[in-house]
């Protein structure tokens, strides 16, 4: 139960720091060495990294902050 | 919305599973219905699609993949990819994305869980190394029974 809930979480501020659009499903996200690679919907694969919000100003630097944290 | 433009890649089969490994350059995918298992280059500015699929053998059905390389002084990744038969293939997997043939190891875990043969969940390894001559591989299989 507690897992879920982190793991719901965890999610919760993946979809706010990345704002995907609203009819993307994320199915798996995995990371590493700050690479972010996520299965979308059914077929897509997408390559994100935390760098990458700063070139989008509309991102939001203190749920970097927190994903940063989860991640150490 | 977004503006900035992400690395994508579509595949052409429904994805069952995704494993990077630890350095974040290399994607291993899985797909549902071909039950193909491809890889994906990933960098700074590219992801990139290796057309062709790993296909140990064609029954193979990917579980599970444990990336060795942190106990091994070279560039190519080398990793274990466990099937769902309990069978467990090594591969070497250049920095481009091209493979090196899949060699089975550890036939003999086959044997052993004869009883269990379809129902692998997952595959674990380490490695424990004493001395420099002297290195010992664990590997944990987990089952669904």
């Amino acid at each position: 139960m507690e897992v879920n809930f982190y793991f719901s979480l965890f999610f919760f501020l993946i979809n706010k720091i990345f704002r995907f659009d609203r009819n993307t499903r994320i199915n798996h996200l995995v990371v590493s060495n700050n690479v972010f690679i996520l299965h979308l919907n059914d077929k897509t694969i997408q390559r994100r990294c935390l760098d990458d919000i700063a070139k989008d100003s509309k991102g939001s630097s203190a749920f970097q902050g927190l994903i940063s944290i989860y991640l150490q | 919305m977004n503006n900035y433009k992400f690395l994508e890649v579509q595949m052409n089969d429904v994805i069952s599973k995704i494993f990077l490994d630890p350095f974040g350059r290399l994607v291993l995918v899985s797909t549902r219905d071909k039950r193909e298992v491809h890889i994906l280059v990933s960098s700074a500015n590219s992801l990139k699609l290796n057309k062709k699929s790993i296909r140990p053998n064609p029954t193979f059905v990917l579980v599970s993949v444990t990336w060795c390389n942190r106990f091994l002084q070279q560039n190519d990744v080398v990793a274990l990819l466990a099937g769902q038969d309990g069978s467990i293939y090594e591969i070497s997997i250049r920095p481009d994305g091209e493979v090196s043939p899949c060699i089975e190891v550890y036939p003999s875990f086959k044997s052993i869980m004869d009883t269990n043969r379809e129902n692998v969940t997952g595959i674990y390894c380490d490695v424990k190394s004493a001395y420099e001559d002297n290195t010992n591989i664990f590997v944990v299989i987990t089952t669904q029974k």
